[in-house]
């Protein structure tokens, strides 16, 4: 074997008992007494990781090449049985028993898997829209699945990381940009003013750029017509479907239920102060307001006992991490290992960005948990095989046969 | 792939920073303020109700407004359980403790929902609370805004009441965002427009010490302001509604409904027994509570869209349309048996109500006289199949899609219905006669009625009766709610003028049924009806408009165990004369 990259493998050690330590915090005087003990739990998760991440770290990287679709049909099975049997209400988890099993935490690594064999394998022809409708189908199918189990969040991951890895490809830059434009599209209907000043100005760009010209005419075309349909979708909707999206957006709306979840954890975040109440000195009264304090809200458990400097310790942990995939993603001869890599880093800094932002109230409240750090074995799982293949794609800089 | 590189690593360094900044700003510059809310002070959210929207009648008169009222609460998260804290609001509020425990349990929403215990508390509960919040921590009292009904029973089954929220009702609409604990429409268009009516609830956020001691508002958190329920116009019109219940103060049981027959707005509406509103404004006494839920009155029961009747002789409007539709006769048409007070069809006798016979009459004066010999003989010649291909054209047997609820739908009888009931060979041709006069198995609601009604007045369209005109939202946007056609009669301009004229001659002929309906000065059209009931005296029918050249106003009576057809045109005449001014 070849390098091993210790700066990347220590971060992630670090951050991992950090993790311990927090779930610690957060449930060793719980009021429910099988909270008590999770902390052994995610020990174990910790270790089965670390031989996951061993596994992970010596297995080929072309052996994902060449399993990417059975990957994906074996996630695509597992989601339809759950949307078959999984009964009626939130049908996120497999129970094993002794295990609760999230396929959509599973699904993320095939999903990258898949858009990479997908883009290397369409190389020369990533700029034609045809091959890339079709990997837009491919990832549609999970992704509707994840939708209504319900996982936005997850779901959201998707459409990251199709853009992220398009972006990593060889696609020209003007239709990346005419891909991407819808996601930009969307988002600036809030207001006409907005909206109208992104039109313009992907007009003249897309007009000036060495595009088709049919090309560029059929995408503004295109954004016009969506930038005219969504308000009118809006309107259609019902008033409780439009309710949901508006408290989703801004939990405010929901004052005793979301919003004042999310009040409770920037008091606990804040309460921590430049230096922190110190560990297993958190306020419980005050964590006890926060019901999933061990999973998604595990960042604000950190900053209560740690503060300010803590935080810091750990949010350069995660930049020193993400900095290495994407350090790695550059670095790697072949076009898959060098798609694992980037949708890797892209993956870290999503959810910890998603993460934290909705601790500190910044982000609308998703279930995305904190990667290394929230009590959880498929979260776990997932980040410790992903650590598991970044270091093998710089071990050998990806040489890829 | 060094620019790639760079791009993400540039965007990550930009993400961190806004994190970092931001944490920095919580944890360093206001850390002092989050560290006192964590340490021994918390934040209280308090629900701040939003009005709900008014009630007005077509002009603007108001029919329901909102007064303040108190409401005594308990914060889960803040409250205690224990017995001894229970007993102790048991005692502050006068309710058993055991309601107490069970509301507790029943109601809760999450931890800082509060749970209202007890509501309409007198201020002076208010301020015990207020002054001794240390003594009963986790109780606070809000202000929620109640109905108040100023004419008390008018329009009550058209207007409805609110109450707290039920379970099933709970069920039904928690994905709308009901909640525990939440008041809602309970009846007439109260529930229907509930959605619209209500608003949207704010909140605000105060500072409390542990023991509930309030310092202020909390710092960073801005109130919400509650946002106003819309408006709603009704097309009742105070004066007519008023009107109308006095003519009716007399009946125990009965329906009477105006409707303008040109728009198919419902100008006034009454169903008798009825119920003043405000009994549930109040906590309702054991004694009211049998009053309202009495099996054989059911003064809750909207009569007008909720009861099936047979339609007797006012069903002779579109018998006789159906006769003339298919040129069976003409206007002047005899029958070939005069009434000599009974038919013999089959084996079996058929009488008319006139025992001692109306001899022989034109199709105009039949209708003045509401002879059965002679539409027992229109109902031998249109046949059973064809008799209820028109009924059902004419929409009987189906709601009228009023926005009101629940709705009887009333029946129209089928071939299969009868086979299913008597069997293939248990029943003969002879059901068309009885079916033709609007006895028998058909069933009518006396809103389908005004409907049928109306649409002879209007020259044939029936129209969506409608009991709200416009919806006004606070930000401004009015919603007005249109007139709809949900069909034509099956029948043409010259026959729907010849019945008409035959109504017209109910009401301002001698021999006319309705003559006590005539208004001086005016031309009323009408049909008198008098509907056999096995279980006691006769209902008695009349419906009818007027101005019989601009009809302005369409009219239904119903007087259950009425007796006759005359005493309900008497009872519209009071109606229209008043209406009209000509008393």
């Amino acid at each position: 074997m070849g390098r091993f990259d210790y700066i990347l493998f220590l971060s992630v050690l670090i951050l991992c008992a950090i993790g311990v330590m927090l779930v610690y915090g957060a449930t060793y005087n719980s009021r429910y007494p099988w909270e008590k003990n999770l902390y052994k739990r995610q020990i174990t998760y910790c270790i089965v990781g670390l031989a996951l991440l061993f596994i992970f770290w010596r297995l080929p990287i072309r052996l994902h090449y060449a399993l990417a679709y059975l990957y994906y049909i074996a996630v695509l099975l597992v989601l339809v049985g759950l949307f078959i049997f999984g009964g009626e209400g939130v049908k996120r988890w497999i129970d094993l028993g002794f295990f609760q099993f999230q396929p959509s935490e599973f699904a993320k690594l095939v999903i990258i898997f898949v858009i990479s064999r997908y883009l290397m394998d369409a190389r020369t022809e990533v700029s034609s829209f045809s091959r890339i409708a079709l990997l837009g189908l491919l990832i549609l199918f999970p992704f509707l699945f994840i939708i209504n189990q319900p996982d936005l969040g997850t779901g959201v991951v998707f459409i990251v990381l199709f853009y992220s890895l398009l972006f990593w490809s060889d696609m020209e830059f003007p239709l990346f940009l005419i891909l991407f434009s819808p996601m930009i599209n969307l988002v600036l209907t809030v207001h006409w003013a907005s909206w109208a000043l992104f039109f313009i100005a992907f007009s003249i760009f897309i007009l000036l750029s060495r595009v088709r010209f049919s090309v560029a005419l059929g995408s503004i075309i295109g954004n016009l017509v969506l930038g005219v349909a969504a308000p009118f979708f809006w309107s259609q909707l019902k008033d409780y479907q439009r309710e949901r999206i508006l408290v989703l957006l801004n939990p405010s709306r929901d004052p005793f239920g979301v919003g004042y979840q999310m009040l409770q954890s920037k008091i606990t975040v804040g309460s921590g102060r430049m230096f922190g109440k110190g560990f297993l000195s958190g306020t419980q009264t005050n964590l006890a307001f926060l019901p999933v304090r061990h999973t998604d809200f595990i960042f604000a458990v950190l900053g209560e006992e740690f503060g300010f400097l803590g935080v810091l310790l750990v949010l350069g942990l995660y930049f020193i991490v993400i900095y290495r995939a994407f350090r790695i993603a550059r670095d790697a001869k072949g076009y898959f290992p060098r798609f694992v890599a980037a949708g890797l880093g892209t993956l870290l800094l999503f959810q910890v960005t998603v993460n934290v932002g909705m601790v500190i109230g910044l982000l609308p409240v998703t279930g995305l948990p904190l990667p290394f750090l929230s009590f959880g074995g498929s979260s776990m799982a997932v980040f410790m095989v992903s650590t598991g293949l970044l270091l093998n794609i710089h071990s050998n800089r990806g040489e890829f046969v | 792939m060094q620019r790639k590189f760079r791009v993400f690593v540039f965007a990550s360094i930009l993400i961190f920073s806004l994190l970092i900044l931001r944490i920095f700003s919580l944890q360093v510059i206001k850390g002092d303020y989050y560290f006192r809310l964590s340490d021994n002070n918390r934040i209280r959210v308090l629900r701040l109700r939003a009005p709900r929207g008014l009630i007005y009648d077509r002009n603007g008169e108001l029919l329901v407004e909102n007064k303040p009222s108190y409401t005594v609460s308990i914060l889960p998260f803040e409250f205690e359980p224990t017995q001894e804290n229970i007993l102790a609001v048991a005692r502050l509020v006068d309710v058993p403790p055991e309601s107490i425990l069970a509301k507790l349990e029943t109601k809760r929403v999450n931890d800082y929902t509060p749970i209202p215990i007890k509501r309409r508390v007198p201020l002076r509960l208010v301020h015990e609370i207020g002054e001794q919040s240390a003594d009963f921590p986790g109780v606070v009292y809000e202000v929620e805004p109640m109905r108040l009904y100023p004419y008390n029973e008018l329009a009550c089954h058209i207007i409805g009441y609110t109450g707290e929220i039920s379970a099933p009702e709970l069920r039904e609409t928690y994905k709308l965002g009901r909640r525990a604990g939440d008041i809602v429409g309970k009846q007439g268009v109260e529930k229907i427009y509930d959605g619209k009516l209500r608003g949207r609830d704010g909140a605000s956020y105060l500072e409390v010490r542990a023991n509930g001691e309030v310092v202020g508002p909390a710092r960073d958190k801005r109130e919400i302001p509650p946002i106003a329920g819309a408006d709603l116009f009704l097309t009742i019109d105070l004066w007519t509604q008023a009107m109308a219940e006095s003519v009716f103060a007399w009946v125990e049981n009965g329906v009477l409904i105006a409707m303008d027959p040109t728009t198919g707005e419902i100008l006034a509406s009454v169903s008798k027994p009825n119920f003043d509103l405000n009994i549930f404004s109040g906590p309702i006494s054991p004694k009211t509570w049998k009053r309202l839920s009495d099996r054989k009155t059911h003064p809750m029961f909207n009569r007008a869209i909720q009861g099936n009747y047979p339609p007797a002789s006012t069903i002779k409007l579109v018998t006789g349309a159906i006769a003339l539709q298919e040129r069976i006769i003409n206007k002047h048409s005899f029958q070939e048996q005069p009434c000599t007070g009974s038919i013999w069809y089959g084996d079996r006798e058929f009488f008319c109500w006139l025992r001692k016979g109306h001899g022989a009459l034109d199709f105009l004066d039949a209708m003045a006289t509401s002879c059965d010999v002679y539409f027992y003989q229109l109902g031998m010649k249109i046949g059973l199949d064809s008799w209820i291909d028109y009924m059902k054209r004419c929409h009987f047997g189906e709601k009228t899609g009023v926005m009101l609820a629940p709705e009887a739908a009333g029946f129209v009888p089928t071939r299969n219905f009868y086979n299913d009931r008597f069997g293939p060979r248990g029943w003969g041709r002879g059901v068309i006669l009885n079916l033709c006069i609007g006895q028998g198995e058909i069933l009518v609601t006396p809103l389908q009625m005004a409907t049928i009604v109306s649409a002879f007045a209007n020259g044939g369209k029936l129209l969506k009766p409608k009991v709200v005109k416009r919806l006004v939202p606070p930000d401004g946007a009015t919603v007005e709610f249109p007139t709809v056609v949900r069909d034509e009669l099956p029948f043409d301009k010259e026959v729907i003028e010849d019945v008409v004229e035959g109504m017209v001659r109910v009401v301002n002929s001698d021999i006319g049924t309705g003559k006590s309906a005539a208004v001086p000065g005016i031309t009323v059209a009408g049909k008198t009806g008098t509907a056999q009931n096995p279980t006691g005296e006769n209902h008695a029918w009349f419906i009818g408009f007027a101005p019989v050249d601009d009809p302005k106003i369409a009219i239904v009576v119903l007087l259950e165990h009425g007796g006759s057809g005359s005493l309900a045109a008497w009872v519209a005449g009071e109606f229209l004369r008043r209406y009209f001014g000509a008393l």
